[in-house]
């Protein structure tokens, strides 16, 4: 798999660490850059509404909305999202764009994008204050469409990287875009493995840390025995947080968004492999 | 007419100067040494007994106000006396205490001060740095532990997930409602909801009405619980953040107790030290974060930023450095300072500011020291002239003496002009000695002007510029030539250079009987005599070398004089040295340039005229005139009318001028030579033009003494001596003026040789009669001057001009007549 762009979606709260995770991205890949500002369709609706207000922060006051201003508000802050993204990407060589759309958070960003498309989008993305549900449509959203979504969290990156793969074959073939995301999050990797070893398992497993060794990233392999929620809860738990690589079935992504739950920092769901 | 002779020296009342009474030469028995080498060098002051008194006095005192004023002229040592006093008590004292500026932790803008026995100030500055070097490690290395950073991890994560739950809570209330909690790019929003989306509005007007204001009342109790929860948010902030300053404060304790409690016991003598030490390791305790390394900001949480650090640490950790404002040796003595530049801000310190991103800042760092700060527990000397003349700094040291405290404040703010805030360092107690060395007049005048100057400087230190000379002052003198030669390490010198030496200070005291005790022009001196000597490669210097001295110093300022003479000589500037003119007289003026003075002669002319009783100053009416020489103009009225006319008005117009002056004429030293151009005018006598004088005159006939005798002597004498001396030339001085003669070796030998004449006259007649070669006549029993005599002929034309001026008088006065009829015009 080989990525051929970044797609960089951003929502009502503009996230300067997504933002330079999505800028450090795709100039360490070499990628085009495309910046996404979705003006919710929900906010739209709402502001429509007879009765439409809004509990301002922090002045904790009620006020009333319109659709005017909630267009007014939402061009403001599309505006500080392309100044804060072309500050980011000041002096960079990759090309780069921005476009504002209306619509929903996650279809927005599935529409905008193709397969080979690198998603970028904060835990925070989308309007709704319900994170676990919004994490699960998303999850539900990149079942269907086969995407790759980096989800970025507001904590600062820490190293070192925490990565769960499977199967194993993914190793090689997303070992370029792990390299890169190592480096941008300060490497080095860990890798967590998942199911029993097999000599083609360990073929593909070497090759792929070949790769990442090439690239000047250390990388520690450990297998665990299942793809459970408990026993990937436990293995992370006691990985430093950073990144986390999910690739694999259905299923897996299930046990992992049990387990992840808790846990503060980066996830990059990769689609399992054709 | 009298009959004139040929010598006038022999009819003159006036007594003949013989060279003998000029004999100024240093008795070479009063010298019993061979070389200054052999000389004790003097351990004490020269003649200035008084001053020395009072420098004493003015020392011993403590009480506040007994500062001294040392007065006199420039150059007679009067910083150098003060200072050896002053040398000589520091040494006995104790060195006083060291001053330094700490931060305030109370209040930042008010730095305190901190008083540390002497020795001790740059230690705790070294201590306090090493404190804060070990801080910077041992405070980061305490907050990397894992278990810091889970508990602050906890404590993060405990607000964040209590300010997102109390929202979540109200988020999950209305979504049993099946209403929807959204971000809004102000805030949050409450919408209804329909197939997990927000319900379009035509949809929700399509509600039954009953439903629509259901909805809309549970969207109101919602709003209103949301902002409660919102309200909330900063009282959990403060909570979160005093708890992760509890764990830091907790987590620092453990580095910083142990640190602090090393420093407390090295300073256990010393309470205001460990005052401070207290309030460090408080103020340490509070703001660990200073010592952290700078990270980058922290990202923001769901509502506004969690906790964020400092990133100015690097310089916040500077509030624990220690100022050290003014320092000393503990086991010197006390401080001995001359501010040789004694602005407001030298004299009580200043505060510096630093350019930071375009703006000027400043902190206690930055407050500097000023003389007052040096010389406190000591001594400090001043000019006060230089006090004077700097803004504000008279007002300062007046202040800071009275208050006995030294206030450091920018010079802005004490004119009032800037009103930014600055510092306001702690006043530092003061007990300062304060010395101001000025000339009398500036004591004086200040003393008129500033009632102050005698509340603050009670001592006055009035310094003589010269003592009687005798046998055993010259001794004196000579051990004071032999000091100044040790102290700078020069050459001795022999007797007969000693003797010169000491004529240079009569000639310097302008008096024949006083030796002169300014020391900067004795040291050039010998500094000048010594290099003679080198040059020849002598090892002691010789009276030549101290001739050779003089002259290069007479030569290398005498341009104007030389050039002026040379227009005399060449007939540019008219100056008669022989034959004789009725109503004109040699006068002789003194002209002080630069160091030099030197004498020159000027012609001074006389007409007379029928008049209404004035004598016209030209002079003065050219307003070339200084007022002293107008007042001796006038007594020349009140001389002639009191002496020939008592009882009768004057009627003559006199006219003076002093010919070829084109400069300003001050004092009344040529108020003699006046009066005979004005009596020879009027007495129509001719007066001898080989003779120059000096005096000043009273309305009583009385020549009075004049300054710089000497050089007005030689001054008219070098013009005589260039034309070729004829033994018919000389000067007229006061009868007063003989003690201060102390004349170059060529005059005195000159008028040894009888070439050149010096007449002392104490009256006008004396003088007259030496002028004229007449005999100035006294009043016989009749109360007239003898016919022929000159007072007879001046008092003759008086009275012509005073019955010629009656007569005009009357004719003007007369009743008018009848007039003819009137005729043919012709």
């Amino acid at each position: 798999m080989r990525f051929r762009r970044v797609v960089l979606g951003i929502g009502t709260l503009v996230d300067e660490q997504t933002l330079r995770a999505a800028a450090e991205l795709a100039q360490s890949m070499e990628l085009a850059l495309l910046g996404l500002f979705v003006e919710e369709a929900d906010l739209f609706q709402l502001a429509a509404l007879p009765f439409a207000a809004e509990v301002s922060v922090p002045s904790a006051r009620t006020r009333r909305l319109d659709p005017a201003t909630m267009a007014l508000a939402l061009r403001a802050r599309s505006g500080e999202a392309r100044r804060a993204l072309a500050r980011r990407l000041e002096g960079a060589t990759v090309p780069w764009d921005f476009t504002t759309v209306r619509g929903s958070a996650l279809s927005a960003m599935l529409e905008a994008s193709t397969g080979s498309d690198l998603l970028v989008a904060s835990t925070r993305f989308g309007s709704g204050v319900d994170r676990g549900r919004e994490r699960e449509r998303v999850l539900q959203g990149l079942r269907e469409c086969h995407r790759s979504l980096l989800l970025v969290d507001q904590a600062p990156p820490r190293a070192p990287v925490a990565a769960v793969i499977a199967p194993d074959a993914s190793i090689a073939s997303v070992a370029p875009e792990l390299g890169a995301l190592a480096l941008h999050y300060g490497g080095p990797l860990t890798i967590i493995l998942a199911g029993s070893a097999s000599p083609e398992a360990d073929r593909l497993n070497d090759r792929g840390r070949a790769v990442l060794a090439d690239l000047g990233i250390p990388t520690r392999l450990h297998r665990v025995a299942g793809m459970g929620a408990e026993t990937l809860q436990r293995e992370l738990a006691a990985e430093p947080p950073g990144l986390i690589v999910l690739c694999g079935s259905a299923r897996s992504l299930d046990a992992a968004h049990a387990a992840l739950e808790p846990l503060a920092g980066a996830l990059l769901l990769l689609p399992a492999p054709a | 007419m009298a009959p004139r002779g040929s010598d006038p020296a022999a009819r003159a009342t006036a007594r003949r100067v013989e060279a003998c009474d000029l004999e100024r030469t240093c008795p070479l028995e009063d010298l019993a040494f061979g070389t200054t080498a052999e000389l004790e060098p003097l351990d004490h002051v020269v003649g200035q007994d008084r001053a020395v008194d009072a420098i004493a006095f003015g020392l011993g005192l403590a009480h506040p106000g007994y500062n001294l004023f040392a007065m006199g002229p420039e150059g007679i040592g009067r910083r150098t006396i003060v200072r050896q006093h002053l040398q000589a008590e520091a040494a006995r004292r104790e060195p006083p205490a060291d001053w330094c500026y700490v931060f305030n932790f109370g209040a930042p803008g008010k730095p305190g001060r901190l008083r540390l026995p002497a020795g001790h100030a740059l230690k705790l500055q070294a201590d306090m740095g090493r404190l804060v070097d070990e801080l910077r490690l041992g405070i980061p290395a305490a907050f990397e532990t894992d278990e810091y950073r889970a508990r602050r991890q906890e404590l993060e994560t405990e607000f964040s997930d209590r300010q997102e739950q109390a929202i979540a809570q109200v988020g999950a209330r209305a979504r049993e409602q099946k209403i929807a909690l959204l971000h809004t790019p102000g805030g949050f929003g409450f919408a209804p909801m329909e197939d997990e989306g927000v319900m379009a509005p035509e949809r929700f007007h399509a509600l039954p009405e009953a439903e629509q204001k259901r909805i809309q009342e549970a969207i109101q109790v919602l709003q209103k619980d949301l902002e409660a929860v919102i309200e909330s948010v900063p009282k959990w902030r403060r909570e979160a953040q005093q708890k992760v300053r509890e764990l830091d404060r907790q987590v620092t304790h453990s580095v910083v107790r142990s640190l602090i409690e090393e420093l407390r016991s090295a300073y256990d003598a010393f309470p205001e030290v460990l005052a401070y030490l207290d309030q460090v390791r408080e103020d340490v305790l509070d703001h660990a974060a200073l010592f952290q390394p700078t990270k980058e900001g922290e990202g923001p949480t769901l509502i506004g930023a969690l906790f964020t650090r400092g990133d100015s640490a690097e310089s916040r950790l500077q509030r624990y450095q220690v100022n050290v404002l003014v320092h000393h040796e503990a086991d010197g003595g006390a401080p001995i300072v001359y501010e040789d530049h004694p602005t407001h801000d030298n004299l009580v310190g200043r505060i510096e500011h630093e350019s930071r991103m375009g703006a000027l800042e400043t902190d206690f760092t930055l407050v500097r020291a000023g003389a007052l700060h040096r010389a406190n527990g000591g001594f400090l000397i001043l000019d006060a002239v230089k006090v004077l003349t700097e803004p504000l700094a008279w007002d300062a040291l007046k202040r800071a003496l009275r208050s006995r405290e030294i206030r450091t404040e920018p010079l802005g703010h004490a004119l009032g002009l800037i009103s930014t805030v600055s510092l306001e360092p702690e006043p530092i107690p003061l007990d300062v000695k304060v010395v101001l060395v000025g000339p009398r007049l500036v004591y004086y005048l200040l003393h008129a002007l500033d009632p102050e100057l005698g509340e603050l400087f009670k001592v006055v230190v009035d310094f003589e510029e010269d003592l009687p000379s005798s046998a055993a002052a010259r001794l004196l003198f000579a051990r004071l030539v032999a000091s100044a030669l040790r102290a700078r390490t020069l050459r001795p010198l022999d007797r007969l250079a000693v003797a010169r030496v000491i004529e240079d200070a009569a000639r310097r005291a302008d008096d024949a009987e006083r030796l002169s005790v300014g020391m900067a022009p004795l040291v050039d001196l010998l500094v000048e005599a010594d290099h003679f000597a080198a040059a020849r490669g002598a090892t002691v210097g010789s009276a030549e070398d101290v001739d050779r001295a003089i002259e290069a110093r007479d030569r290398r300022a005498d341009r104007a004089e030389s050039r002026l003479r040379q227009e005399i000589l060449r007939g540019t500037l008219l100056v008669a040295t022989e034959g004789e003119r009725v109503g004109q007289v040699n006068g002789l003026a003194v002209t002080q340039l630069g160091g030099h003075a030197f004498g020159m002669p000027v012609r001074i002319t006389a007409t007379v005229r029928l008049g209404a009783g004035r004598v016209l100053d030209i002079e003065r009416e050219a307003q070339l005139g200084g007022p002293i020489h107008s007042k001796g103009v006038l007594i020349l009225s009140g001389f002639l009318a009191g002496r020939y006319l008592p009882n009768d008005a004057l009627s003559l117009a006199a006219s003076l001028v002093f010919e070829q002056s084109y400069g300003t004429i001050e004092g009344d030293s040529a108020s003699a030579a006046e009066l005979f151009a004005l009596l020879s005018a009027l007495a129509d006598v001719p007066v001898r033009q080989g003779f120059a004088v000096t005096g000043s005159v009273s309305q009583q006939g009385d020549v009075q003494a004049v300054g710089s005798v000497n050089e007005k002597v030689e001054g008219f004498f070098a013009v005589c001596r260039e034309r070729g001396l004829t033994g018919k030339q000389g000067v007229l001085v006061p009868e007063a003026n003989v003690k201060n003669l102390v004349l170059h070796r060529d005059v005195t030998q000159a008028l040894r040789a009888g070439t050149f004449h010096l007449y002392a006259i104490e009256t006008v007649d004396q003088g007259l009669a030496a002028l004229t070669g007449l005999s100035a006549g006294e009043r016989d029993a009749l109360g007239r001057f003898p016919a022929g005599t000159v007072n007879g002929r001046i008092e003759a034309r008086l009275a012509d001009l005073a019955q010629r001026a009656a007569r005009l008088f009357v004719a003007h006065a007369a009743p008018v007549r009848p007039q003819a009829p009137k005729g043919p015009r012709r």
